[in-house]
């Protein structure tokens, strides 16, 4: 899921400009998992909002069932037209595809958008995919080196690799080859790792210029 | 000012039957709100006291290995605390947020701390258990 | 390049003799069997030739070759290319380090064709310290290859005459394959972890192709003997010339923190005690420095020594004297 976090409530305080009329929106999507931008985050900043910007005369909140989709934005068209400007609490996806949708009213992003990652335990999320658009998860055991090594290297470890912590964070941080390394043994697949692999293709990635999925086999 | 006492049916009912026998009596600008635990308080519920006029929220609640319900008042005193951070940082001077641990017999405790929200910069004495009963203090500021 | 399969790697590095390129002069003394010394260099942070200067007359008829470090600890130096010319203008062999943390393979190879150009023969290849150690944290990084991956391509270029992407190393169809050639080295850890891999990974990186290896600096002789005798069970020494690395010690300060802040190194509480009792920590530490290097001298696969003294370019001299290597051959 994607993973984001609510900016500083005093820069979203900010960052609203002169408005009579300001109309928050929410995603009960992945937003609402990583509760930054689900309804309950809506109504708590709204609340907020209210009482710190006395100056707009309304301040509204809803949200959609996913803001990186056409069809659920079509329901907010009323709301959005009688607001000044609108505060997304989805994650960039959303912000833009609701910029886009409502051309010609300012919308505003509430989020810091993060990550692809997984819930570990309650309250924490960590980042797991880069979205490299070259999935090597089956050469390391199902560990990605990109995310999971700070350095994304593709033969690691590099030596920096102590008590299985990576030196950018010791403490906090394990060394992705290191788990890689006690994965791949557990799999009996260590020759996996003699391999020298060559240089990543980074032009599947955002390197490559932004990036378009098509698939003409659903289109309509 | 008005403020809205959240309390549970624990120390929260106890210790305000115990307000009386010390001869302290509410202000009339204090209204009460029984909860079985604070843990039943949500963000909504403080804040929309909040935008339906009054001043102040005070959650009390029994002392941190007290709860009848394990972590109830644990769970009440960090969605106050992020409630109280979000006020600050949004810059909202006019509206507070709080929470009060305390025992069945604290009573001067809470009336310090009432009279502490009721007249702000009047903070409450340290070891305001054994403090003296502050005056009622019925105006509103 | 992307199609190169594991058995062509393989092929080029399990021959037992390590090919060397004759116009290096660290190689050509490690193919005559002398113990070679190597020393490091780190680059001033401002355009400043003197502080060069100083390290340069530390270091000449000491060393037989000197590392340049690429903007260790991903604090902003003079390049290690941009030392290197100047050091080779003073009659210095310099060892090129290249990290792949601030450049893409574009810019690796065109400054590999300069280095090549301006004379440079030795080169270090290494991953790099992460940028957030440094002075520009913020910085975006690369690590666009690693360096198991810029062995094998400066490897590639030197043997076979080729770009990373396939194409020869030729101005125009008709024009000479004209590659860089470097005497290409490799870093070893005997002291990261997992300990049981750091041998594979060194011959990982001699299947990749590299020639020669400076090992992480050395104060727990016990276990750097032991990853010795499973390198030397291996043969591995056979197929790359293997270089002991040495940082004297200056204090017990500094010994401290060695053993607490830095990755990768292991410090026994023995020499901590040894150098606490000692009257002055630093005599002790060179000593200790000279005692290793003797010891190096003895053991099997061993065919040198690199002593770090970053910012203590000074000692070195002293410390290759008490180890009996002075004067250092021609």
């Amino acid at each position: 899921m994607i993973v984001a976090e609510q900016k500083p409530i005093k820069d979203i305080v900010a960052m609203i400009p002169e408005a009579s009329s300001l109309l928050v929106v929410g995603c009960d999507t992945c937003v609402t998992v990583c509760m930054a931008g689900g309804i309950k985050e809506v109504n708590a900043l709204t609340s907020v909002l209210r009482m710190a910007r006395k100056d707009i005369a309304r301040i509204e909140g809803t949200s959609v069932e996913r803001q990186c989709d056409r069809e659920f934005l079509e329901e907010l068209e009323e709301s959005v037209q009688a607001a000044d400007a609108v505060l997304s609490m989805a994650c960039g996806a959303g912000v833009q595809m609701l910029s886009d949708y409502f051309e010609g009213k300012i919308v505003l992003p509430a989020l810091n958008t993060l990550f692809m990652g997984s819930n570990e335990e309650a309250g924490y999320w960590m980042e797991r995919c880069l979205g490299c658009g070259d999935c090597v998860l089956d050469l390391t055991g199902g560990i990605c080196p990109r995310t999971r090594c700070s350095k994304g290297l593709m033969n690691g470890p590099c030596g920096g690799s102590e008590g299985g912590k990576c030196e950018v964070d010791p403490e906090n941080l394990e060394c992705g080859w290191n788990l890689i390394y006690n994965r791949l043994k557990a799999l009996n697949r260590l020759d996996s790792m003699m391999e020298i692999r060559p240089p990543q293709n980074w032009s599947t990635s955002h390197d490559g210029g932004p990036r378009r999925l098509i698939r003409e086999d659903v289109k309509l | 000012m008005k403020l809205l006492l959240l309390h549970c049916t624990e120390s929260g009912q106890k210790v305000l039957a115990r307000l009386p026998q010390i001869g302290y009596r509410l202000p009339s600008t204090v209204r009460t709100m029984e909860l079985k635990c604070t843990g039943r308080i949500n963000e909504e519920l403080l804040l929309s006291s909040l935008e339906d006029g009054f001043d102040a929220v005070l959650v009390v609640g029994c002392h941190r290995e007290n709860c009848r319900y394990l972590d109830g008042n644990l769970r009440a005193e960090r969605r106050v605390q992020r409630i109280a951070r979000m006020l600050a940082d949004a810059g909202v001077m006019d509206k507070k947020v709080d929470m009060l641990l305390v025992g069945p017999d604290e009573g001067a405790k809470l009336a310090a701390r009432i009279a502490a929200f009721l007249a702000p910069g009047a903070e409450p004495a340290a070891g305001a258990e054994t403090a003296s009963v502050p005056a009622q203090s019925g105006g509103k500021k | 390049m992307s199609n190169v399969t594991a058995e062509s790697t393989t092929a080029a590095g399990s021959q037992t003799a390590v090919r060397v390129t004759a116009e290096s002069r660290l190689a050509r003394l490690l193919d005559q069997g002398h113990f070679v010394v190597t020393a490091e260099l780190g680059p001033p942070r401002s355009v400043d030739p003197s502080v060069l200067d100083t390290k340069i007359e530390y270091l000449k008829g000491v060393a037989d070759a000197v590392n340049i470090t690429d903007n260790q600890t991903a604090i902003v130096r003079i390049s290690s290319i941009g030392t290197a010319t100047y050091l080779m203008s003073r009659g210095m062999e310099p060892i090129v380090q290249m990290t792949c943390r601030d450049r893409n393979r574009l810019a690796i190879q065109a400054d590999l064709l300069g280095a090549s150009l301006n004379g440079v023969k030795n080169l270090l290849c290494l991953t790099g310290d992460h940028q957030s150690f440094g002075n520009h944290p913020e910085a975006k990084q690369v690590y666009d290859i690693d360096s198991l991956q810029l062995i094998y391509m400066v490897r590639q270029m030197r043997d076979n005459g080729i770009f990373q992407c396939g194409e020869e190393i030729r101005n125009s169809k008709k024009a000479n394959v004209l590659p860089p050639r470097f005497f290409i080295g490799g870093a070893a850890n005997p002291f990261a972890e997992p300990l049981e891999w750091r041998v594979f990974r060194l011959e990982k990186k001699i299947n990749a192709g590299i020639d020669f290896v400076q090992t992480q600096c050395i104060y727990d002789m016990d276990v750097f003997s032991r990853w010795m005798e499973m390198v030397v069970k291996r043969g591995l020494h056979k197929r790359v010339k293997i270089l002991a690395g040495v940082t004297p010690i200056r204090s017990l300060g500094m010994l401290r923190y060695m053993k607490e802040s830095v990755a990768g190194v292991t410090v026994p509480d023995s020499l901590l005690g040894r150098i606490a009792d000692a009257e002055v920590a630093r005599e002790e530490g060179l000593k200790f420095c000279a005692e290793q290097i003797r010891q190096f001298q003895k053991m099997e696969g061993i065919a040198g020594v690199h002593i770090m003294a970053i910012e203590w370019e000074k000692a070195v001299r002293g410390i290759v004297e008490a180890a009996g290597l002075l004067p250092r051959p021609d």
